[in-house]
């Protein structure tokens, strides 16, 4: 065989590769934009809907372009009623996030450092609590609410919220802990720090970006929560509580504006620790 | 400044007998280096040392003070670990303050000793930067001048030069000898790399699965094993050891085998009396010496010989051991004094 064919038939080869490598890469694109555009495709048609005025929503063709009317937003902010769920829904997540990161803190650097009887149990329990589906638990825990004078309280209310997100934060911030070398405890320690010393002036500074990313997750995990709000608060409700009743019977511009608003804070927090949930879970992100 | 006393000490973790039994006494300002393979103990003992670990039983006194039960942080210790753990928050500078912050030295007194130390350990022209911008070996010189700044009465090291390269390594060596030689601090040194032992201890105590088969000058451990695993341990190639069922002289009571250096032996091309016919499996040649595997009646040992002496695979050669350097070993593996 000459050296030409012998040319040619490398240069095919290196071509038929190229083709599927670029088949591969257009399949992997394609299927990327696909999920992200399920994502976001939705998103902005509310945002694009609740900042149209009614006219443009009820009417034909439909508008894909903002057109930055702001009369729903500022119509669905001045009815009556929300404000104050919004601010019972902050004070609820506020007490949330405090009472989930408080309890969830230590958990977690038990699971992350000590060895104790039943650890791979509690670990177990842990992710059970959350196997009981909301519906289950809203009603019992009314009646228990009631007798206890917790009912149509925002701290009672706070208290199933933490039970939610308690698990996330013990797992969390445990994963954060043993990511901490001990080595670097020991040496705090035998640098003349006790066991709290050490932990603060070594283990939180190092962890605190992903305490706060884990604590914005619990508060997060209470602003969105409809169900339990919905059952547990009468008077004191939360946006998602009020929203629920009063929005099924208004007008679909505010219903948007209503969605927007409801989605705002969780977006805003992917935005602010989305590189903590990356390395929390594994994902290299640098 | 002061003596370390180990009595008795033993632990476990679950089924395991980590530590059986060890008893050290180490002299104010030596230098002992606690040899073994991983799995030995080594470490754990320097731990309870420390204070990181809790022994089982046995007492630690450093001193006159027994500080079995104490926190590490009452034990008047310091440490360098073998990943060097330098604090990633905080500054060289704070880094070093941090032992004398906690004792709550003068701003003075802390200025003065960071500053030396960080000289003597030649970094004093990162005290600004963070340990994400050093190299490994400035981390490492980071965590010795961190644990000289305490003025400590003991220094613990668990392998601290395991994680440097091979060249850093030899480097970082000569200077710690010669920084701790200077700051008189009594020092425990953990390593399972022979020469590094060899090379730092006044005495080394070589670690067996929990015991310790021999604590001595590194010349004695060389020279006169106090077990067949020592003599196994120390030395590159290892020292042999020969059943004598054939003629090796005179051979006392109880004696199993026979423990020779390989470069113990006179060595011949021709035959002579009392020497043994040995044939050469492999040379290997080191520059300095050339190293034969040899067998003899079934029985493979090494032995190093000059490079004049031209020999090839398969060729016989005549040697014997020499009499003041033949160390025999009973059925155990103990030696015949």
């Amino acid at each position: 065989m000459s050296d030409l064919s012998y040319d040619e038939i490398l240069e095919k080869e290196v071509r038929e590769v190229n083709r599927k490598k670029k088949m591969w890469r257009w399949l992997f694109l394609s299927s990327v934009a696909f999920l992200v555009s399920w994502i976001l495709f939705p998103i902005y048609l509310l945002v694009v809907n609740s900042l149209s005025s009614a006219d443009v929503i009820n009417g034909f063709p439909k508008n894909f372009w903002p057109a930055f009317d702001m009369e729903s937003l500022h119509f669905f902010v001045n009815y009556y009623g929300v404000l104050g769920a919004l601010k019972n829904s902050l004070i609820a997540a506020l007490f949330t996030m405090v009472i989930a990161i408080g309890l969830g803190t230590p958990a977690g650097y038990a699971l992350a450092r000590f060895d104790f009887r039943g650890k791979e149990t509690f670990r177990m329990l842990i992710l059970l609590t959350r196997a009981f589906p909301m519906p289950l638990l809203a009603l019992p825990l009314a009646v228990i609410f009631i007798n206890v004078g917790l009912d149509d309280s925002l701290f009672g209310l706070s208290l199933v919220h933490t039970a939610l997100a308690l698990p996330f934060s013990v797992l969390i911030t445990s994963s954060l802990f043993l990511g901490i070398p001990v080595e670097l405890e020991e040496a705090a320690w035998v640098l003349g720090c006790n066991r709290w010393q050490a932990f603060m002036k070594v283990v939180m500074p190092l962890a605190l970006p992903g305490l706060t990313a884990s604590a914005v997750f619990a508060f997060v995990i209470s602003w969105n929560e409809v169900f339990a709000a919905a059952v547990l608060t009468v008077n004191n409700q939360t946006l998602t509580a009020f929203l629920v009743q009063s929005l099924s019977t208004s007008p679909v511009e505010v219903k948007f504006a209503g969605g927007l608003i409801l989605i705002l804070p969780a977006i805003l927090f992917l935005f602010v620790v989305r590189k903590y949930l990356f390395s929390m879970w594994g994902i290299a992100n640098r | 400044m002061t003596t370390i006393t180990v009595e008795n000490i033993k632990k476990s973790f679950g089924d395991a007998d980590i530590l059986k039994s060890v008893s050290l006494d180490i002299k104010d300002q030596e230098f002992t280096v606690l040899l073994g393979p991983s799995g030995c103990g080594k470490s754990t003992l320097l731990r309870i040392i420390a204070g990181l670990e809790t022994q089982d039983s046995g007492t630690i006194k450093i001193g006159d003070r027994v500080v079995s039960h104490l926190p590490p942080r009452e034990r008047n210790v310091a440490m360098v670990f073998q990943n060097y753990a330098v604090f990633p928050h905080m500054t060289v500078f704070e880094n070093i303050a941090f032992g004398l912050r906690m004792k709550k030295a003068p701003e003075k007194k802390i200025k003065e000793n960071v500053e030396r130390t960080a000289a003597l350990m030649h970094i004093d022209h990162l005290l600004k930067r963070y340990s994400g911008q050093l190299s490994g070996g400035q981390r490492q010189r980071v965590a010795v001048a961190r644990a000289l700044a305490v003025e400590p009465d003991v220094l613990l090291m668990d392998e601290p030069l395991s994680n440097l390269d091979a060249l850093l390594r030899l480097q970082m060596r000569a200077e710690l000898k010669s920084v701790l030689e200077a700051s008189k601090t009594t020092t425990v040194y953990v390593t399972h790399d022979q020469v590094e032992a060899m090379s730092l201890a006044d005495r080394i105590a070589v670690m067996n699965s929990g015991r310790i088969d021999q604590y001595d000058f590194p010349d004695e451990i060389y020279n006169n094993p106090a077990t067949e695993y020592v003599g196994s341990f120390i030395g590159n190639p290892p020292m042999n050891f020969i059943s004598p069922d054939f003629q090796v002289g005179t051979v006392p009571n109880g004696a199993f085998q026979l423990g020779i250096r390989p470069e113990d032996f006179h060595i011949s091309k021709e035959q002579r009396d009392n020497y043994w016919p040995i044939t050469v499996l492999t040379r290997e040649k080191l520059g300095s010496h050339q190293q034969l595997s040899a067998e003899l009646n079934g029985q493979l040992f090494r032995v190093n010989i000059p490079n004049e002496i031209e020999i090839e695979s398969g060729n016989t050669l005549y040697l014997m051991p020499k009499e003041d350097k033949k160390r025999w070993y009973t059925e155990g593996g103990k030696i015949i004094l």
